[in-house]
């Protein structure tokens, strides 16, 4: 191999936000097709098509998923792939569903591995599904604090709510799913979820099941339901679940003169 | 290889006058697209399953992190 052209390999790691053609940023299209290679890893064939029109050296990585093997191991040779057309010396573009750094392993790894071996490596930013369910929602994360997990994570590491903050549990489509499939037993999964959120928030208590659509002729789906009634529900895989605040924000009125903060003008908090 | 249905989205998505004339007229836009009657049946049903299944080959994974590793 060329020693000078080795030399020159980089990675951008991009996203291609959740809508097809709409969501993805100047930059990244720019750097998709300034790319010698790009490697994608995408919700849909048409996204992939439009991605190889943008840059024709286009491969898929989802082609390494292998559905009688672990998922980390398809992470691992995402990542070595990656690597491997940077130190080959490739101005290398890597392209992901989304933001390309939410719920993407072998993005973080790749960068991370490429920064510690010298070569320039770096992530841009890009429209992630709560992006999304902000904005179709009506939800300002910063008025009532945002707090988020991991469906299964969030069961499994003894993860406590603060229900006065707004909460969006990820992934609530493959609760309790790992890559390696559990044998047997009937998937009570999503039933054990509910009963752990009812400690938190009353039967009652009105959540949000939204998907955001990958193509803009389609609305996404949002659907509201009491808590109660979500264990009942079908539940596409890329779901995610909204669950309101259930209590208003209370002011601390010591930490208040504390900060020397005139709290005459505030309004009533309540939950939004 | 060709594909009207897959064309026919991504110029949706990245067209903005096949986007304004799909929102003034969508069974003319689809028509002019080259969709069938069945493809145009899908997309008046937001059938997404289908759609999916007939826009190429599946190049792709959903979004789902292994957290075992975490």
């Amino acid at each position: 191999m060329d020693k000078a052209l080795a030399k020159k390999g980089s990675l951008t790691v991009v996203g291609t936000g959740i809508q097809l053609g709409s969501h993805i940023t100047q930059e990244a299209v720019s750097v998709v097709k300034s790319a010698d290679r790009v490697l994608a890893v995408v919700a849909e064939p048409a996204t992939f098509e439009w991605i190889k029109r943008l840059n024709p050296n286009t491969k898929s990585l989802a082609i390494l998923y292998d559905k009688k093997k672990s998922r980390l191991e398809a992470y691992q040779k995402m990542v070595n792939e990656i690597v491997e057309s940077v130190e080959s010396g490739y101005k290398t573009a890597a392209v992901f569903y989304g933001h390309p750094g939410v719920f993407v392993n072998p993005s973080h790894k790749a960068i991370k591995h490429l920064k510690r071996l010298g070569y320039q490596a770096k992530m841009l930013p890009g429209i992630s599904a709560d992006a999304c369910l902000f904005a179709e929602l009506g939800v300002d994360p910063s008025r009532n604090g945002y707090q988020a997990y991991e469906a299964t994570d969030f069961l499994l590491f003894n993860r406590s709510l603060d229900n006065s903050v707004s909460c969006v549990i990820w992934q609530i489509g493959v609760v309790g799913k790992m890559s390696i499939q559990k044998v047997e037993s009937e998937d009570n999964s999503l039933k054990v979820l509910v009963d752990e959120l009812q400690k938190y928030y009353p039967k009652s208590h009105e959540v949000v099941l939204y998907l955001s659509t990958q193509f803009n002729i389609f609305d996404s789906t949002v659907k509201k339901l009491p808590l109660s009634e979500l264990a009942k529900e079908p539940i596409p895989e890329l779901s995610t679940l909204f669950i309101p605040p259930a209590q208003p924000k209370r002011l601390n009125l010591k930490m208040a003169r504390k900060l020397n903060i005139d709290i005459s003008n505030f309004t009533t908090q309540h939950p939004t | 290889m060709a594909n009207n249905l897959r064309d026919f989205l991504i110029d949706l998505g990245t067209n903005e006058q096949t986007k304004a004339n799909y929102r003034n007229d969508p069974d003319a836009t689809m028509e002019n697209a080259g969709l069938s009657e069945q493809e145009k049946q899908w997309v008046k049903d937001g059938n997404l399953d289908e759609i999916n299944r007939n826009i190429g080959e599946a190049h792709t994974a959903g979004k789902w992190i292994d957290i075992s590793e975490s």
